[in-house]
């Protein structure tokens, strides 16, 4: 596999509109790097430039230091997962797997063919369905084989769009933990792009976060989540989102000469400290309970684990965990 | 507004069975929402109470009205889709306006309605515009607003943010429980995502190969689930279940599960299955340093605010939930054991919890 690395990506369309603006980053070896962001940030044109089916109108591509910018897709010798599992449905699963691996450019013996397919159908646990054809799979076993086509192959980096999207909740949960395991046990590189924040931090070793084709931050999830640059990425992660609240509301508490701050709902301690607010909203997530206090009338957002013994209307008291509120600058920038 | 009562409704195509003598009341101005797998019924159910589906057997009721077997024009209802169905040539205005132009409403009341649905919606700014112009959640707006301006008795969604990015999502959740307070209604909701279910209902019915197998508020879902599928399709990751190779017996308040001794609730009931299971919440598991379960750590998943651990251990994978400071590596050996005594035992042939001082 190879290190990946992006300099200064610029992709025009039509002329005007840049869908991709000054991007840089590294997909170091063995890496699992994912891009974050909305739909229309830019994640999947990242992806196809990297692939090769996408012209960048500047920037490098470096593939092992290697410029590989104008090369074309083969040369460069990358594996695509798409969104959308596309199999052959008269194939069965074995000769699905064993596909690409039976291209005539690369000349693999049906020997080795057979080791890799039951290499790979093992981790991913459809050994049992080699027969099968893919027509008579689940959901979840197709985009398992769909990772499988392209897991079987030792590219120089797996690229991946949104591959658990289409998937049920439950099923894309168990997918991200095998995924990651696989991943870590292959050595693998790989790009993956998402707009589902859980995905990213649970299997990312570095996270991109795009907004409008621009890459705003990179860090491990926990530096993303902890010390994030802006507002904007602030927001991207955590659920239920960061409270964002002007200078003034709890002016007594938090002394600073910062123009707003963010304070996590989790770092609001319910029932301790001398604020009072009254309790708004109540919503039970079962491991634990989602409460928006009114303050002053300002709503905040605290996260309280466990099950709320408390009622809607009541006046309760609450703390904040000083040391873990960001402060933010007008323009929304942060402060360290 | 309405209360809808479905009574033995049973609906079968061909030999398949897609929904089986369902029984439920959705009570007046309830958020009500129908959870399960795909193929599990729910969108079914919901299609007979439009009336875009006759049900095989069984009656619906809507306000003790007998609607089972009438046509969608003559129910008082209002159905949004996932994919919002928006005319692309028309404006904010007139694709609000439609519905009640077929009804052949006088345009004073059209006007009347139409702005009415657009302030509560907050896209009266938007009247004019293109809906080719407009941004998701705009659009999805404008669909629900289509549903309001005719002021149904009860509002029926099958997955209307299905197709929604995970973030604009979770707003619009809070938007539609918002708007479903504000004008008293009666919803009636589908969709598969637990997570979803939880924040927005005031009861959920969690469905299954056609059967409602539990319809209660999300806190007894979640913390008293009736079987086992109840208790892993909800809370994210599921209930782990640890098998109990031994009989459970009234009275019994201990188990030994992979040579580990956990206490569980005095039992009320016992089993005549010899092979049972333990269930505990993710969150109900910590870390120990002695007289645990024994286990690898297979997967972190750092969740900001937490930490999810799956461990390999003898008796399978079980899921622990952590502090996200908690520093665990991969590979390492880990024990563990249970927190409380909220444990739910499950009949390893029925697959329903057993009474016990914590679940009736």
């Amino acid at each position: 596999m190879a290190k990946v690395e992006l300099q200064n990506v610029t992709k025009i369309y039509d002329k005007t509109v840049k869908a991709l603006d000054d991007v840089s980053f590294t997909v170091n070896d063995g890496k699992f790097f994912v891009l974050l962001g909305p739909t229309g940030a830019g994640k999947t044109t990242i992806l196809r430039a990297v692939a090769g089916l996408e012209k960048i109108e500047n920037g490098k591509i470096l593939f092992n230091d290697e410029d590989v910018t104008t090369a074309q897709p083969a040369a460069r010798d990358t594996a695509f997962v798409f969104q959308q599992y596309s199999l052959y449905p008269h194939y069965k699963v074995y000769d699905n797997l064993a596909f690409p691996l039976r291209s005539p450019m690369r000349k693999v013996s049906e020997a080795e063919i057979k080791a890799k397919v039951t290499k790979i159908a093992d981790m991913l646990k459809i050994s049992k369905k080699l027969n099968n054809k893919a027509t008579e799979l689940s959901g979840g076993e197709m985009q398992r084989v769909a990772i499988g086509r392209a897991l079987v192959r030792e590219p120089n980096i797996y690229l991946m769009d949104e591959p658990l999207s289409s998937l049920d909740a439950k099923l894309r949960e168990s997918l991200r933990v095998e995924l990651k395991s696989i991943q870590l046990n292959l050595g693998a590189t790989i790009l993956y792009v998402t707009h589902d924040q859980a995905e990213a931090t649970t299997m990312a070793d570095e996270i991109g976060v795009l907004e409008n084709g621009k890459i705003v931050q990179i860090g491990s999830p926990e530096d993303i989540y902890n010390k994030p640059n802006s507002i904007y990425v602030a927001n991207r992660l955590g659920s239920p989102k960061i409270n964002i609240l002007l200078n003034k509301i709890l002016s007594d508490v938090i002394s600073s000469d910062s123009y707003q701050f963010g304070l996590r709902p989790e770092h609001i301690k319910i029932g301790q400290g001398e604020l009072s607010a009254s309790v708004k909203t109540i919503e039970s997530l079962g491991a634990e309970t989602v409460i928006v206090l009114d303050y002053n009338q300002t709503e905040i957002l605290c996260l309280y684990q466990g099950a709320f013994d408390g009622q809607r209307g009541q006046t309760i008291k609450f703390a904040i965990d000083q040391s873990k509120v960001l402060f933010f600058n007008e323009k929304g920038m942060r402060l360290s | 507004m309405a209360e809808i009562e479905i009574k033995n409704l049973h609906k079968s195509f061909g030999d398949f069975i897609a929904v089986k003598k369902s029984n439920l009341v959705i009570k007046n101005k309830e958020f009500f929402v129908l959870l399960g797998p795909s193929g599990c019924g729910k969108t079914t159910t919901l299609r007979m109470i439009a009336g875009l589906e006759f049900p095989t057997s069984g009656n619906i009721y809507l306000d003790k009205e007998d609607v089972g077997y009438l046509r969608a024009s003559q129910r008082d209802i209002a159905f949004v889709f996932q994919l919002f169905a928006l005319y692309p040539h028309l404006n904010v205005r007139n694709n609000l306006a439609f519905p009640l132009k077929m009804q052949k409403f006088s345009k004073k009341d059209i006007d009347t309605r139409v702005l009415e649905a657009a302030k509560l919606l907050r896209i009266d700014h938007l009247l004019k515009s293109k809906i080719s112009s407009l941004a998701g959640g705009d659009r999805q707006r404008v669909a629900l607003g289509r549903a309001l301006v005719r002021r149904p008795k009860a509002f029926l969604m099958d997955e209307p943010l299905g197709t929604l990015d995970a973030e604009f999502r979770e707003l619009m959740c809070l938007e539609l429980r918002k708007l479903h307070d504000e004008i008293d209604a009666t919803t009636v909701y589908v969709t598969h995502d637990q997570q979803e279910a939880m924040s927005m209902a005031d009861r959920i019915a969690v469905m299954n190969e056609g059967e409602v197998l539990q319809a209660d508020s999300p806190s007894i879902i979640y913390n008293k689930p009736k079987t086992k599928f109840v208790a892993n399709f909800i809370g994210s990751p599921g209930m782990n279940f640890m098998p109990i190779h031994q009989k459970i017996s009234p009275k019994q308040d201990k188990v030994i599960i992979s040579d580990t001794s956990i206490n569980i609730p005095l039992q009320n009931d016992g089993t005549t299955s010899e092979e049972n299971f333990l269930g505990v919440r993710p969150e109900n598991l910590k870390l120990v340093s002695e007289n645990g379960i024994k286990g690898n750590v297979f997967g972190v998943e750092y969740l900001g605010s937490r930490k999810i651990l799956t461990i390999e251990t003898s008796i399978g994978y079980v899921k622990i939930r952590v502090d996200s400071d908690t520093s665990v590596k991969i590979n390492e050996q880990v024990q563990f054991n249970t927190l409380n005594d909220n444990q739910i035992i499950f009949d390893g042939i029925t697959n329903k919890a057993l009474a016990s001082e914590f679940i009736s």
